[in-house]
């Protein structure tokens, strides 16, 4: 007996007990007994770990000791937006899993997020939020910057400071990070830096190397900047591998490279971008070699643009495809003292004219740059306007019939290539799955494709006449749970309905993956299949698209998914997870399938602006953003405009703005009166767009509201709507995101979802970045 | 009125008319995030580096960092009827050869030149007692214009 007593008493202090913490362990969180990070800093010995974690604490925290921070589920440092967040002033300190936000805005000061002022820091894996400065290394040797997400504060892009900024800090390692709507990625001072596999997207100069040599610069995407890379003023630096995408802004270079010496380009696809690669006067010393090799070079309004001070650049086995300019000279001149040829073979050039009578893969007249009207262009550069103008057409047609006034070629590629290069080994395919895995994947591929391509046939339209629209959601939720063996009973099977499932249930194997699932959708409802992953959401898509066997009754219009898989595939527009990668152009995809459905190819492009994406038409389809996939996923799913639309977590794999816009897409739809059923298990998703949701839970449907109106999370009951300036909704948006907020843009409003001790914090954030609040409101709701 | 009076007029008017017509020199608007440097080319994001000059008939040149604008002046040899900069702490315009330049490796100046330019020398000095460097008025800096940080 006492042995049990004994027994059962330790085993309350066990659970009672905190977690243990390991020897050299400091634990900080907000019911501990220590809760300040600054306050655990100062008591850890040298070489401690602190672990933090989650909760909100006040910055600004200085690590003076060599330590470990840990943050375990998302512990967020807050500056308060005053001055620097996180110093780390001692060596070998490492920083992980943070969420480090609320810098000041000074830039004389240069208020950072986390600042780094001693050797051998690791900051890996934090999230680095509404700072001015994202990760400043300064006079910090030895770092390793791996694995965060700098999104910069939201201010006018000249306002902002840089995402991650090396000084005098050589050594670095600067790996798989994502930076965004910062300045530059910028490098002073410091040699021997790696740069690999990060994402930079909507800054300035994406990678911004000034007064530093000795650089590797690979597997990088570098989109949406006004300059890719920029390379000024140093030398040997390694540039492979990367993706230049779509880089347009005021100099709207893909790379540029500037009085540097010893350059390697290979390998490099440069896409889309204003210049695809401008090269000013490198290399500045004599004796020394630039060399460009191996690149695509395609879809650029200028291919090459380069200096006339330029010498001493080996231009070779480029592939420059349908660049509007394939290479000009800057202000005018040749670039004939360039080297484009070696050991009989130069570039492919998309617009050579010639043969290759031999078949030796070289063709047998050299490819001349000569046309009169780029000539023109090249003195002028406001000529440009005419380009493709019958004036222009004329001039080069003048030109070749009469050799007179024909220019002297700009250059010439003595052995211009026949083919194209090989393609790059690109970013997302240096590491490619294992055999098995690769298999699998092109397996999948035409398996995920395959119900996309079937929902794509041309539809009747159905009469909606006597279709209601479903309540809009102001009104509290109305919610009834009930016990799983009841649940068939929730929903009611009605005449009017679009959709019609009962008792619908599948196996894989022994797992039962839906059990008894019932309910309907009526006209112009937006019903949301709410619940975890894995719970039988995309299982119960599938089923209405008739892609899998089940038992049960699912009937789509009165059809039979399984017995008239076409008639209902006729009815739906589908839009998956994510579009399959294929090679096509978003002009060749979009063209297919009107085709398929018989619309107009007029109304099909209008359908593209409606999205967004009419600029994109010459673009393959693998290189747009996640957020332009699944809007171009969206337009393809409505072409025919079929009056049932199934989504599978259509914002899963989006950031804040891309998901935004597609809700806003999506809410447009519903208004139109569409039907719409998607699966989801973000309650945001739902709350915004549900007319009725759905909970499901292990296979079965377990509760149902009828008028939707979720709250975001089980602890938020309020929801604070701003009236903003136009231009503030933006940037307020960013902001309050980044401080954890849930935001939802309703029209000129914000709705900010706020939990009940937070409900002053969205005022003191806008008040810091000057947005004034010109009205709320705070609406109470009844919760889940 | 006879024709020779309307010569007088026309006489008189046509003079004044080209007086008026002469353009008063003033510092240009810079659009940030746009408009680009004229000897390094980069963008112009930072208005308390941020310089430009003007010649006698107009013509603006824009430079990020008051360093490019004195090598493109190195350089080009322009006549230039105008040089304006930033003060550093006011961001106000300055006729150049009236403001103080502290030139100091710890002003992290666009192009890393490091040269912050002020109205009034005491400004100048508290700066210079801040982060070091050197106390300069325009004349001096334009007989030794600091080089360009470092080469490789």
């Amino acid at each position: 007996m006492h042995r049990l007593i004994l027994a059962a008493t330790l085993t309350m202090l066990l659970l009672v007990t905190p977690p243990q913490v390991r020897a050299n362990e400091l634990l900080v969180c907000p019911e501990c007994p220590l809760r300040d990070v600054q306050q655990a800093i100062a008591t850890a010995p040298v070489g401690a770990t602190i672990r933090v974690r989650g909760g909100v604490y006040a910055g600004p925290v200085v690590v003076d000791r060599p330590l470990t921070l840990y943050g375990e589920n998302w512990p967020a440092i807050d500056g308060g937006g005053q001055g620097t967040v996180l110093h780390v002033a001692a060596p070998d300190v490492r920083v992980e899993g943070f969420i480090v936000r609320g810098s000041g805005t000074n830039h004389d000061r240069e208020d950072t997020g986390i600042l780094v002022t001693a050797p051998r820091a690791q900051i890996v894996g934090n999230q680095v939020l509404d700072s001015l400065f994202g990760i400043q290394l300064l006079n910090a040797p030895d770092g390793l910057v791996k694995g965060n997400l700098v999104a910069g504060k939201p201010l006018p892009e000249p306002q902002r400071g840089d995402g991650i900024k090396l000084w005098y800090s050589p050594r670095a390692q600067i790996l798989n990070n994502h930076v965004r709507d910062s300045r530059d990625v910028i490098v002073w001072y410091s040699d021997q830096t790696l740069l690999q596999g990060n994402v930079v997207e909507r800054g300035r100069y994406g990678l911004h190397f000034m007064y530093s040599s000795d650089s590797l610069v690979e597997q990088n995407v570098l989109r949406d900047n006004s300059v890719g890379i920029y390379l000024m003023y140093g030398a040997r630096q390694i540039v492979r591998n990367n993706v230049f995408f779509h880089n347009r802004g005021p100099s709207g270079y893909g790379l540029a490279i500037k009085e540097t010496d010893g350059v390697v380009t290979e390998a490099n696809l440069i896409l889309r971008n204003r210049v695809g690669l401008y090269i000013d006067n490198s290399p500045i010393s004599q004796g020394v070699i630039n060399h460009i090799t191996g690149n695509w070079i395609a879809y650029n309004d200028v291919g090459l643009l380069i200096s006339p001070a330029t010498r001493s650049n080996r231009i070779l086995e480029n592939t420059l495809l349908e660049n509007l300019e394939q290479a000009a000279p800057q202000g005018g001149g040749t670039l004939d003292h360039l080297t484009w040829a070696d050991s009989g073979r130069g570039n492919f050039w998309s617009d050579y004219a010639g043969y290759d009578a031999d078949r030796n893969g070289i063709g047998d007249l050299p490819y001349q740059n000569r046309a009169l009207s780029s000539v023109l262009t090249d003195r002028s550069p406001l000529l440009a306007f005419f380009r493709f103008s019958l004036v222009a057409s004329a001039l080069d047609l003048a030109a070749r019939a009469v050799p007179l006034f024909q220019p002297a070629p700009r250059f010439t590629d003595p052995a211009p290539l026949i083919q194209p290069t090989p393609l790059p080994e690109l970013p997302w395919s240096v590491s490619p799955p294992s055999r098995t895995d690769a298999f699998l994947s092109l397996a999948l591929l035409p398996a995920a494709a395959l119900p996309f391509l079937f929902a794509l046939r041309r539809s009747p339209r159905l009469a909606l006449a006597e279709a209601a629209k479903a309540p809009r959601p102001p009104a509290p939720v109305v919610l009834a749970s009930v016990a799983p063996s009841a649940a068939t009973a929730v929903c009611t099977v009605t005449d009017a309905a679009v959709v019609q499932v009962y008792g619908l249930t599948k196996r894989f194997g022994s797992r039962l993956v839906l059990d008894h699932v019932s309910f309907s959708v009526r006209p112009g409802e937006a019903v949301a299949l709410w619940g975890p992953n894995g719970v039988g959401k995309t299982t119960i898509l599938r089923c209405l698209l008739g892609r899998t066997a089940y038992s049960g009754t699912v009937t789509v219009f009165g059809h039979s998914p399984l017995q008239d898989g076409p008639a209902v595939r006729a009815h739906v527009g589908y839009v998956p997870q994510q579009l399959p990668l294929l090679d096509l152009t978003v002009g060749e995809l979009l063209t297919t399938v009107a085709r398929l459905r018989g619309e107009p190819l007029e109304r099909a492009w209008e359908r593209l602006g409606v999205f967004g994406l009419q600029h994109t038409w010459h673009q393959p389809v693998r290189t747009l953003s996640g957020g332009m996939q699944q809007r171009l996923a969206l337009a393809l799913a409505t072409i025919g405009d079929p009056p049932l639309l199934l989504l599978d977590e259509p914002t899963a794999n989006l950031d804040t703005t891309a998901r935004e816009e597609l809700m806003a897409a999506l809410q447009q739809l519903r208004e139109a009166g569409r039907t719409i059923i998607f699966a989801s298990h973000r309650p945001d998703d739902v709350w915004r767009l549900a007319t009725r949701v759905l909970r499901l839970e292990a296979g079965r449907v377990v509760a149902e509201s009828r008028a939707a109106a979720l709250p975001v999370r089980h602890d938020i009951h309020q929801s604070l709507i701003l009236e903003l300036d136009a231009d503030a909704l933006q940037p307020a948006t960013h902001l309050l995101t980044a401080h954890g907020f849930a935001v939802y843009r309703e029209d000129q409003r914000l709705r900010v979802l706020v939990p009940p001790q937070r409900k002053a914090e969205p005022f003191f954030l806008l008040a810091r970045l000057g947005i004034q609040v010109r009205d709320f409101q705070l609406e109470v709701t009844d919760g889940w | 009125m006879t024709r020779r009076q309307l010569l007088v007029v026309l006489l008189v008017t046509i003079p004044l008319a080209a007086c008026q017509r002469k353009r008063e020199l003033s510092p240009p608007q810079i659009r940030y995030g746009r408009d680009t440097c004229a000897e390094c080319g980069m963008i112009l994001s930072d208005p308390r580096f941020a310089a430009a000059a003007t010649t006698a008939d107009g013509e603006t040149v824009l430079f990020d960092d008051i360093g490019c604008l004195l090598a493109y002046r190195q350089k080009h040899s322009p006549s230039w009827a105008a040089i304006w900069i930033h003060d550093l702490d006011t961001q106000a315009w300055l006729q150049a050869e009236n403001a103080w330049y502290l030139v100091s490796p710890s002003i992290r100046s666009p192009m890393g030149y490091g040269i912050a330019a002020f109205a009034g020398q005491d400004a100048a000095q508290r700066r210079q007692a801040e982060l070091g460097g050197d106390l300069l008025p325009w004349n001096e800096l334009l007989a030794r214009p600091p080089a360009r940080p470092r080469q490789h």
